[in-house]
């Protein structure tokens, strides 16, 4: 009696217990976020996103017990008030604000010519766009999926959640995982596309800008790219209302509230909340795997178009640029300027082009958030 | 029978590239970007022209300006004959040490030129970083 009553004893315990309802998915996922915690503290890959993002996965795929709202899907828990930020694309533009904050137009400004390359980049959106449209995703998906090509996690966030919200965890997983493998996934790219002796290309230093057009140029950019593509006003918004006010002058804390601890509190909330998004019975499906195969080829398509791009404007350039620095179009800002300098140092130690790099990589992020804009209002309908 | 059916599979497949989601929007955003861009590119290349013009009319105040950096007392980073002070090289080979994994030699160093200076910090220290060191072998 006694002994039965202590087995019913346990099995109820049990019930209350997460390994109750544990699953196999449930364990995969959870060593995929232990996976991503290692390779942030042990490899320095993206630590500020991926240890957000890692122990959000594993805080996912804790099994929730009947009856207690505990995940973000499940109405009324506080994880899905947190999540509401994500859901509703409110802490991609607060990014935005940050980078903008942190953002040095001036390489830009001084060579704007480069600009061309951010704009080529974004090929890889539009051709990802395309090849996922034929693998059956519904055009709002496709477009969803097609951003992570622009290599901004919090553009592809934003898109996604306003038009394919169930993509959402799978899509700024690959994003940001794609963004950490810049490293790896961009060198053999560039060297595949270009020769020794471009490769040694040296470009000569920019000229200086002034501060007045530093201050101009956010206000005129914004009202350039929302009046062509009014999809991109809140991103551009954002980006180019935080650029204002790190190079007014006059808000000076305003603009280091924006670069330091705002974008830390967002991106602590974006990265944890989507980590907490990817439990096993909405992220492992066969459509998971498809994104991942189609965000690799956005960065490699959007890589290779950038290269090709300034191989093809040196056919008329007096003054030849590297074409090493197309591959910073694809924004992952600054890891793709970073990897051109390193791929440029490689064939010429005394060749610096990570500031030359940097405009392309940060009109990338201007393309990447036009190319957000176009999609949004087209496929919003 | 089959072969026409898995044309009609592929044909099908393929179809959605071809209404207004598709092909026509992709090359339609891509438009919108290469336009945007260019119209930035245009206002920007106009830029120095414009300035020139407007520090006519108006003349960039102090106020707009940003505010000149306190800068530290400066130290003399060379001697009158031009060799490195001995605390400057004390400096350049702690950093050495601290950055190079083994045992190493300075075997020169050299006074950057005013050009080099006004390049970017990341620059210098990558040239710091690519003088002529050998490796001591234990």
């Amino acid at each position: 009696m006694n002994t039965e009553f202590l087995l019913s004893k346990a099995g109820e315990l049990l019930k209350t217990t997460a390994f109750g309802s544990l699953e196999l998915g449930n364990v995969i996922m959870i060593v995929v976020g232990l996976i991503f915690i290692f390779l942030a503290i042990a490899k320095d890959y993206e630590p500020l996103l991926l240890v957000p993002i890692g122990f959000g996965v594993v805080v996912g795929n804790i099994p929730a017990v009947p009856g207690m709202p505990l995940s973000v899907y499940d109405e009324g828990s506080v994880m899905q008030y947190l999540y509401f930020g994500v859901a509703k694309g409110v802490y991609p533009p607060l990014i935005f604000l940050g980078i903008g904050a942190m953002t040095d137009f001036s390489t830009m400004l001084s060579n704007p010519k480069l600009i061309l390359l951010g704009a080529a980049a974004q090929i890889g959106v539009f051709l990802t766009f395309l090849g996922a449209l034929v693998l059956g995703f519904s055009p709002n998906e496709a477009g969803a999926i097609g951003i992570i090509g622009g290599a901004d996690g919090p553009t592809a966030i934003f898109l996604s959640s306003k038009l394919a919200p169930d993509l959402l965890g799978a899509i700024a997983i690959a994003a940001y995982s794609y963004m950490a493998l810049v490293p790896v996934i961009q060198p053999p790219i560039m060297t595949l596309l270009t020769t020794k002796a471009e490769r040694k290309i040296r470009m000569k230093p920019s000229r200086q800008v002034s501060t007045r057009e530093r201050i101009i140029f956010p206000v005129i950019a914004f009202l350039v790219c929302t009046m062509l593509a009014p999809g991109a006003i809140v991103l551009i918004g954002m980006l180019f209302f935080g650029n204002l006010l790190k190079e007014c002058t006059v808000t000076d804390r305003l603009a280091a509230t924006a670069r330091s601890g705002m974008i830390d509190i967002v991106t602590i909330l974006l990265g944890f909340c989507v980590g907490a998004s990817t439990s096993a019975s909405h992220f492992l499906t066969p459509a998971s795997i498809l994104i991942f195969c189609l965000g690799a080829l956005a960065f490699a398509v959007a890589t290779a178009s950038g290269v090709l791009f300034a191989k093809f404007m040196n056919l008329f350039l007096t003054e030849k640029i590297n074409p090493l620095i197309g591959a910073a179009g694809v924004s992952a800002v600054p890891d793709s300027a970073r990897v051109v300098q390193m791929v440029g140092q490689q064939n010429d130690p005394q060749n610096f082009l990570l500031m030359h790099a940097m405009a392309p990589n940060v009109a990338g992020v201007i393309g990447s958030a036009i190319a957000a804009g176009v999609l949004w209002s087209q496929l919003v309908k | 029978m089959n072969m026409a059916m898995i044309a009609e599979a592929d044909t099908s497949r393929f179809a959605p590239l071809f209404l207004e989601t598709g092909i026509p929007l992709a090359v339609m955003g891509m438009i919108v970007v290469f336009l945007a861009l260019i119209v930035l590119i245009t206002i920007i290349s106009a830029f120095p022209f414009a300035m020139g013009v407007l520090e006519k009319v108006f003349p960039e105040s102090n106020h707009h300006a940003a505010k000149p950096k306190q800068a530290p007392k400066p130290t003399p980073a060379a001697t009158d004959d031009g060799t490195i002070p001995g605390h400057i090289l004390a400096i350049i080979a702690a950093a050495v040490a601290e950055a190079e994994p083994g045992p190493v030699r300075i075997v020169r160093t050299r006074q950057l030129t005013t050009s080099e200076l006004a390049w970017t910090l990341e620059g210098r220290i990558r040239h710091h970083a690519s003088h002529r060191l050998q490796t001591r072998n234990r």
